[in-house]
């Protein structure tokens, strides 16, 4: 018996979403405020003051926001963090952001 | 990867420190949420494993290189593919090379589907008035639109029956809303989402709700929990490897629907779980909650509902002590306990509620707070301190009412957390609990919308 040829339609849906034209990036950190973001995990808390400390090495003018300042962007305050993110940001003066640690 | 997008979004450069193991998944995390080319400082290895001397090495030689090169790098503009539209056919094969087509564009379980042609998913719209192109939500992490269409396509491909379309319609309203955070189902504890069902509808559609209600072996129980792992594969896009989304560590295989005993329920004067939810006992609800494992089968017994009581605190509580650091980091828990009829049957005649269980549980299941701080630890959560969670106000005052590391503490946050569900072979008493991953899949209900005619309109072959 011969098997039927089927035709079949794409399982999957549209794509939701818009890309984002990235701004520019910042072209020398000296000078700069980086601000940090922590999702408290992966020992973010060792790793963000070795990030410090060495990017001041190369940079001495650089400046930094503790992440601290800005609460836990994985934990139960997710959501409110990041709404108010935006505004913080702008009042702390950032020009660029580190955010970790993801895994 | 969400505050490094939210960041970016609001117009500062962002550079997001990320394990090596998780560079493919933070990639899609944030080209589904608009950014395909977000900067990424990979540290390389399992940071978990790290002497402070290698972990400073890491940082100072490869992390802060990957940091400065993010922010100093020129942005390409990388554009978006072209995609088919919904009923375009998108492939004419047979059998075989409609499975080969499949399973080479990742659009399966690793099982053979059912070809998803027009005539099929027309049957499957007939058994709802909503639109085909109705858009239920956007599901993440590849932000797609799950649609009345798409949610029949995969049906199809299931293996369901038309007739089980309103249902399907449910789970995916479900799964969709916002409270669900389908965005995290590719979490590294792989937890899958679990279908319970309530209502007159177990018994039209020929649900299994007695012995081996979990197994696979009934149509509408493993055909439906099929579907749902395929509709988060497509539309969702949990894929695991090549894919990059799905990150579970080891993960485990699909649920099967389980729906409740209604008749048992209703007979001892218990609510049903739908009641629990806040619908009515009539009504036809599905809801959705995460399961990231399961206890034993532990039989309880005894002569005093007491002794039934022991066990399940000891046994099934008890093998959920080992995820209550998460569920307090997270400050939610929605863990779920099924009972078979016998021995609901038994602690009702003893006056036992659904709410007696639930106290019951809450007062006598504890974990020591040394113990939960160093799996937290070990997990990645480590700056995870009780006592700092207290006064930061996340977790309860309850579990921090003196400074001795050894205290024991709640296992359960609250009582009216923990969900009951009456089911399994009315003639045994192993009862089992499934534990809930915290804000990840907290439980979500939908009433299931009938159409018209409904009963007349279901297939008298519908008992296999």
């Amino acid at each position: 018996m011969a098997e039927t040829g089927y035709q079949v339609v794409w399982p999957s849906g549209k794509l939701a979403y818009h890309e984002l034209i990235l701004k520019p990036r910042i072209a020398d950190l000296n000078g700069k405020t980086i601000c940090e973001l922590s999702d408290y995990s992966f020992r973010g808390e060792e790793i963000f003051p070795i990030v410090r400390e060495t990017l001041r090495k190369q940079y001495p003018g650089i400046k930094f926001v503790e992440y601290t300042e800005f609460g836990n962007t994985h934990g139960s305050t997710e959501a409110e963090v990041i709404k108010t993110l935006p505004e913080m940001l702008k009042a702390h003066g950032c020009d660029g952001v580190i955010s970790g640690v993801g895994g | 990867m969400r505050a490094s997008v939210a960041a970016e979004k609001a117009g500062f450069p962002t550079t997001s420190i990320v394990l090596s193991g998780f560079l493919g998944q933070a990639k899609t995390v944030a080209q589904a949420l608009g950014i395909k080319n977000l900067a990424l400082a990979e540290y390389p290895g399992l940071v978990a494993m790290d002497s402070p001397d290698e972990l400073r090495r890491k940082v100072t030689e490869t992390v802060v290189k990957n940091i400065i090169s993010g922010f100093t790098r020129q942005v390409e503009d990388i554009g978006q593919s072209r995609e088919p539209k919904p009923s375009d056919i998108i492939f004419t094969g047979n059998l075989e090379e409609v499975q080969e087509h499949f399973l080479k564009n990742y659009w399966t379980d690793g099982l053979p589907v059912i070809p998803p042609t027009v005539d099929k998913i027309e049957k499957f719209l007939r058994f709802t008035t909503r639109k085909p192109d109705e858009i239920i939500g956007k599901l993440l992490p590849e932000n797609r639109e799950a649609t009345v269409w798409n949610v029949a396509v995969n049906g199809v491909m299931a293996g369901c029956r038309p007739e089980y379309m309103p249902i399907l319609l449910s789970v995916a309203e479900a799964v969709a809303d916002p409270e669900f955070r389908i965005q995290d189902a590719g979490a590294t504890p792989g937890w899958e989402p679990l279908i319970i069902l309530n209502g007159p509808i177990i018994k039209q559609l020929n649900f299994n709700y007695e012995t081996g209600v979990m197994r696979f072996g009934r149509r509408a129980n493993t055909s439906i929990g099929r579907f749902l792992k395929l509709f988060l594969i497509n539309i969702a896009g949990l894929r695991i490897p090549p894919g990059l989304s799905d990150k579970a560590t080891i993960g485990s295989g699909f649920l099967v629907v389980l729906p409740e005993n209604e008749d048992a329920v209703a007979e001892i004067g218990w609510e049903s779980f739908s009641m629990y939810r806040g619908f009515k006992r009539e009504d036809n609800v599905v809801t959705v909650q995460s399961v990231v494992y399961e206890s034993s089968p532990m039989a309880t017994g005894g002569e005093k509902a007491v002794d039934h009581l022991q066990t399940l605190s000891e046994v099934i509580g008890g093998s959920m002590a080992p995820w209550t650091h998460v569920a307090l980091n997270w400050g939610k828990f929605y863990p779920l306990i099924v009972i078979p009829p016998g021995v609901a049957r038994f602690l009702a005649k003893e006056g036992v509620t659904k709410k007696d269980i639930r106290r019951y549980l809450y007062d006598h299941t504890k974990v020591s707070v040394k113990s939960m701080e160093r799996l937290a630890h070990h997990g990645g959560l480590t700056s995870f301190y009780v006592d700092q969670l207290v006064k930061d106000g996340i977790a309860p005052p309850a579990y921090a009412e003196t400074n001795d590391p050894d205290r024991m503490v709640p296992v359960f946050l609250r009582p009216e957390w923990i969900g009951i569900v009456v089911s399994g072979d009315p003639g045994r008493t192993r009862c089992r609990g499934y534990v809930q991953n915290h804000e990840q899949g907290p439980p979500v209900s939908k009433k299931i919308q009938l159409p018209a005619n409904w009963e007349n309109s279901l297939n008298p072959l519908n008992k296999l």
